[in-house]
């Protein structure tokens, strides 16, 4: 009895979707493995990212190198393998974190509504005001130089985000037949909201948000392109591109371009997969 | 609407970027192996043919500050020579000359007088007068200023104008070598007008500055370039400018630097990294030359309670260095293993005794990992770890900071390096915090004077430039004692043996010592290659080819 | 004729009227609120490190006894904090944003400097993408559901693909490097020769925008093509052209104003990675260059100029909403 309207709600909100295309299983098996090396980095990196060999300075690919190597001689694919972990981890740690505060506040907005929902859209307003790269510098401003303090920053910058989405499909949901058929029933509100409104909204909200991981994602690898994230020598995509700057003018490229296809095909792989959610779950704002 | 889009999206993206991956992989060029470039010396470049209209110059940074009382980096210093004159001038070969005092006297061991230059100009066409010398110099004395260069005026007790153009400054004990830096931006002259009315705005792009060089500061582009103007009425006729006019563009990144003066964007520059010097050559658009250098590159020791404490320790960890391949690793050849801290660019006034003590009969630790490794052992330090900073400033710092830790690691040590940003960097040699934890940091150490014990005279125990805080009492009483010698082949006795001490105690470690470098494009002719052009107004010698 | 009003005709228009004024009041004063409270931010941001106020100002250099004095001075450190923030805002109110630690200068003089090149780069950046933008949102919405759609659909999501620093590096090696058409470092000599050196910085700045502003042209024009008045006008034998420019296009740009709000600001944050990549002086490179020397005065400063910009375009935004969509005011009701 208590499945019943929420199932019905389920099939009413997903559209008659075709099984999920090749494009994106493709995309599911790239992410899949870039995911895969981050994690066992240490096991799959044939060299020592760190290691310098002055003999080999811009090497062409080779058996030896098969991506070749930078300016110090360092290995290119050994320095990506251990790159996804920085260039992956980081933005997954703010779209969970950014999601899951962003959930919270947005239910208790739309479900209390009031002078809360006032005071907190007040808040997410201020925060608007800032963009998500600005707050990260502003961080490392403060802070230093590193992932910590962005990674921070850039959570509080997409709460508001996830926030305002969950506040209005909440808000939304509230009016709706089976709410009050609950509440008839004796069941208290936070208890409504928690287990049954709340399961309705989390998938479409976490739709969107896997698209906010590339966003994210671009966004930290930029900042360590500046100089102010990841430092050298640490191997990150972004720090990658950076240091490889140095190369270009002097006509090797790849060591730029290598880190700089990741980055793309991570985004691309990730903006596919969460339009394919959304598309799946029908997300949005509602009508 | 979007999902069909996808596949087609996708299958375009796979495709063009595997094309540029091709492609950059077949332009990516042959390992570069290392290959030692030949270099040689050269102390003059061909005399000009003629005046010309203009020339670009390009430094790797923008000044911070025109202030000489701030001038003290490379980038500040190569822009104020060519507009702002001192007291005395030092000449490319590190000699001393009158400059804005036509000559000066040392009647009592505590005094130095000046008599100033008659009939020069300032750029705004007021004449130059001995009130203006002591305002310029007593600003190194205000702690609001903060300036750079106090260490220099340290020991002064007054600055005083004492005749119509005669400065006297007293110092509070006899200082024999106060003169000797009177060439540098520490005895820079300004108008007291100008610093009255600048005030805190004097040498930034809105305050400028108003001196006596042969070239005045015309426009400030913040972030972009300088341009410098000849100055009509300048005092002295044979440094008159032989361009009307001198651009000087900020570059930060190298490549840019190298392929603007490859491409003959523009006609020079200073510094030209070494992975650059073949292909520059090979350019057609003017050569690389190199010449008089008084810096030395050496592993400062800055934690004398750590495992470096030990002189055996510091003497194996140079013994393990093979300093030799670092010179062709970093500079491709381009500079000479050294086991003192001072070039003998700066030892002019030496006699032939105390020069053959300075660089003769001092250690010159052979590349001997073994007889390292047994010295440690001897010290007990085997298993300890020193903490190595560096920060990616230069190729050099790269490769010098692995090989030290190689080094470390072949003897007997644990060897951690720990890499900061530029700014950081630049922060230890200002912040004691910020040493703390690290036992090494490489620096290229230049001289601004003609005297040894310039140099010297940081080692001293509690100086502030003593990063490691070394104390040695008998070296103290040596160079303390050569400051009150007033001949200057006296002093130079006392400066061999404190060279001796030093390269036996081994404070810093010394490396290696690599020329000045410089790029003179095909249109352009004139300037001697020396690292004398921080002081030296060597844009005014550049005409056309 | 609305039941129960006494109101005559007069009065109709005139409560509209002053409906309008309160609705710009009532933006005005958000957008002072969200300016307040974002300076509030801004300033207090620096109480958040813990430790010494007065060595975290003078990070990285000598903390001489006349340093510290200044920073105490320009910051009233001794101060109770909401004293300190008032003499800041009353600071800036008059122009004043202290002084630069790195320069040595005052940070309005320094930002004004490196303004022009920013300025520049925003506006042929905002140029290339009010352009290439609208025109690919045009062509898909007009032949929706065709190839022409599809082709201009994927070329967006590639574009879309491509963060600002990896398409500097692209442009760099490819079109200075490699072909020599552009220079790939600074910004030149004069107006002219400056355009000529922003075009590559531009079109990297420009491309992650592209995509936003041709998806949101051309699901505004799709919605309003398939309005029933674009019905009507066709219907009654209009060239299909007239009927695009008059009725669709106008309508649609209400959206497309609505992001460029968002456009702006993100335009002049990311900007600070072209400026990076082409070696440009201007208020990107400033900030990160301010970041890295430690230059806070400088970094308050670029952050609160930034956000204010970016607060004021939302707010015009909003407030000229009815005059370009006036339909959006009284509703979707008016179809």
């Amino acid at each position: 009895m208590t499945s019943t309207p929420t199932l019905a709600i389920g099939v009413l909100r997903s559209p008659r979707t075709p099984r999920p295309g090749i494009v994106v299983l493709a995309s599911v098996l790239v992410l899949g493995a870039f995911a895969l090396a981050a994690v066992f980095a240490p096991f799959l990196a044939p060299y020592d990212p760190h290691a310098v060999d002055f003999s080999a300075i811009y090497a062409s690919p080779t058996l030896a190198h098969p991506l070749g190597t930078d300016g110090l001689g360092r290995d290119t694919l050994s320095r990506m393998i251990y790159g996804a972990r920085t260039a992956l981890i980081a933005p997954l740690i703010v779209v969970f974190a950014s999601t899951v505060l962003g959930i919270l506040l947005g239910l208790v907005a739309g479900w209390r509504g009031g002078w809360l929902d006032a005071a907190l859209g007040r808040l997410f307003d201020l925060v608007f005001a800032f963009p998500a790269l600005l707050l990260a510098i502003m961080a490392v401003a403060l802070f230093g130089k590193g992932l910590v303090a962005p990674v921070i920053a850039m959570i509080i910058a997409y709460v508001p985000y996830v926030a305002r989405l969950t506040r209005s499909l909440v808000a939304a949901e509230r009016s709706r037949p089976y709410v009050s058929a609950y509440r008839v029933q004796g069941f208290g509100g936070a208890w409504i909201a928690l287990r049954r409104v709340l399961p309705n909204v989390t998938p479409v909200v976490g739709a969107q948000s896997t698209l906010n991981f590339g966003y994210v994602l671009a966004e930290l690898a930029a900042l360590s392109f500046l100089g102010l994230g990841v430092q050298p020598p640490t191997a990150d995509w972004g720090a990658m591109i950076n240091e490889s700057q140095a190369g270009l003018l002097g006509g090797h490229f790849l060591p730029a371009i290598v880190p700089a296809v990741a980055v793309v095909i991570v985004v691309v792989a990730v903006n596919i997969i969460g339009e394919a959610l959304s598309d799946r779950i029908g997300g949005g704002m509602p009508a | 609407m979007t999902r069909p889009a996808h596949r087609p999206a996708a299958l375009v993206i796979a495709g063009a970027l595997s094309v540029a991956v091709a492609l950059a992989g077949c332009s990516a060029a042959e390992p570069a192996s290392v290959d030692t470039i030949d270099w040689s010396l050269t102390d003059q470049t061909a005399a000009p043919s003629g005046d010309i209209d203009s020339f670009d110059w390009v430094s790797y940074a923008e000044p911070s500050s025109l202030d000489y009382a701030y001038a003290f980096d490379y980038a500040d210093n190569q822009v104020l020579a060519n507009v702002c004159e001192a007291l005395l001038r030092l000449n490319p070969d590190f000699s001393l000359s009158p400059g804005l005092a036509e000559s000066f006297a040392h009647p009592t061991p505590t005094t130095w007088v000046y008599t100033i230059r008659d009939g020069v100009t300032f750029h705004d066409g007021t004449a130059l007068t001995a009130d203006d010398v002591v305002a310029s110099m007593l600003r190194h004395l205000d702690p609001a200023v903060g300036s750079y260069w106090y260490s220099v005026y340290q020991n002064v007790v007054s600055i005083e104008r004492t005749g119509d153009r005669e400065v006297t400054v007293t110092m509070a004990g006899p200082d024999s070598v106060f003169n000797l830096a009177m060439g540098s931006s520490a005895g820079v002259i300004e108008s007291a007008a100008t610093l009255a009315s600048a005030g805190a705005e004097y040498g930034n792009s809105t305050g400028g500055v108003n001196c006596t060089g042969p070239f005045q500061l015309a426009a400030w582009k913040a972030g972009e370039s300088i341009t410098l103007t000849r100055h009509e009425d300048y005092w002295d006729e044979s440094l008159r400018a032989r361009a009307a006019s001198v651009d000087i563009l900020f570059m930060n990144d190298a490549n840019a630097r190298v392929n603007a003066l490859k491409s003959g964007e523009v006609d020079g520059g200073w510094m030209i990294p070494t992975e650059a010097v073949t292909q520059l050559n090979e350019s057609g658009s003017g050569e690389v030359l190199f010449g008089l250098t008084t810096a030395v590159s050496s592993l400062i020791v800055s934690d004398t309670e750590g495992p470096l404490g030990d002189q055996r320790v510091r003497q194996a960890l140079l013994m393990a260095l093979d300093r030799q391949g670092i010179v062709d690793a970093a500079l491709r050849g381009v500079g000479e293993v050294t086991d003192v801290l001072t070039t003998e660019s700066v030892w002019g006034d030496a006699s032939d005794s105390a020069f053959a003590a300075a660089f003769e009969d001092i250690e010159s630790y052979p590349y001997d990992v073994e007889a390292a490794r047994a010295l440690v052992e001897e010290a007990g330090a085997t298993g300890e770890q020193i903490v190595i900073a560096t920060a990616p400033i230069a190729s050099e710092f790269a490769v010098i900071s692995q090989a030290t830790a190689a080094a470390a690691q072949s003897i007997g040590l644990e060897a951690k390096i720990e890499t900061v940003s530029p700014s950081a960097y630049t922060a230890l040699f200002a912040d004691p915090s910020a040493r703390e934890g690290i036992d090494l940091f490489f620096t290229s150490w230049y001289l601004s004077s003609p005297d040894p014990l310039e140099m010297y005279a940081v080692l001293r125990t509690g100086e502030f430039s003593n990063y490691g805080e070394w104390s040695n009492a008998e070296f103290d009483a040596i160079v303390n004692e050569a400051v009150q010698i007033d001949d200057p082949t006296e002093r130079t006795e006392n400066a061999a043996e404190a060279q001796r001490i030093a390269n036996e105690q081994l404070p810093w470690l010394p490396l290696y010592t690599a020329p000045m470098s410089m790029f003179l494009g095909e249109r352009i002719t004139g300037v001697t290659p020396s690292i004398a052009f921080l002081y030296y107004p060597w844009a005014a010698t550049i005409g056309a080819r | 004729m609305a039941p129960g009003s006494a109101a005559a005709p007069a009065a109709v228009g005139g409560s509209r009227t002053s409906a309008a004024v309160r609705r710009v009041a009532g933006k005005l004063g958000g957008l002072l609120l969200t300016l307040f409270l974002a300076s509030l931010l801004v300033f207090f941001s620096r109480f958040l490190v813990p430790g010494d106020p007065v060595r975290f100002l003078l990070r990285g250099r000598e903390p001489s006894a006349e340093a510290v004095a200044a920073v105490t001075a320009q910051y009233g450190l001794d101060l109770p904090p909401w004293q300190q923030y008032l003499n800041w805002v009353g600071g800036i109110l008059h122009g004043d944003f202290g002084r630069s630690l790195q320069y040595r200068q005052d940070v309005t003089i320094v930002i004004a400097e490196r303004l022009p090149v920013t300025l520049l780069l925003v506006v042929m950046a905002g140029s290339i993408i009010a352009v290439v933008g609208l025109s690919l949102g045009t062509v898909a919405a007009l032949n929706r559901g065709r190839a022409l759609d599809r082709l201009t659909l994927i070329a967006l999501t590639t574009l879309g693909a491509i963060p600002s620093f990896v398409g500097s590096i692209v442009l760099i090696a490819v079109f200075a490097v490699q072909l020599g058409w552009f220079p790939s470092f600074g910004s030149g000599d004069g107006f002219l020769d400056t355009v000529y050196h922003l075009v590559l910085p531009s079109i990297a700045l420009a491309l992650v925008f592209i995509v936003l502003i041709g998806k949101v042209t051309r699901s505004a024009m799709v919605e309003q093509l398939r309005r029933e008045h674009v019905e009507v006008a066709t219907s009654r034998g209009l060239a299909r052209a007239l009927v695009v420019r008059r009725h669709v296009l106008r309508n649609a740009l209400g959206p497309i104003i609505t992001v460029s709000g968002i456009l702006v600001a993100g335009l002049f944050v990311a900007s600070s990675i072209v400026e990076a990549a082409f070696g440009l002086s201007g208020i990107g490179s400033l900030l990160v260059q301010s970041v890295d020397r430690l230059d806070f005065p400088v970094v308050q400063a670029i952050v609160l100029l930034v956000v204010t910009v970016f607060v004021v375009v939302n707010a015009v935004v909003d407030l000229l909403e009815p005059w370009i969509d006036p339909r959006s005011t009284a509703g979707d009701s008016a179809r």
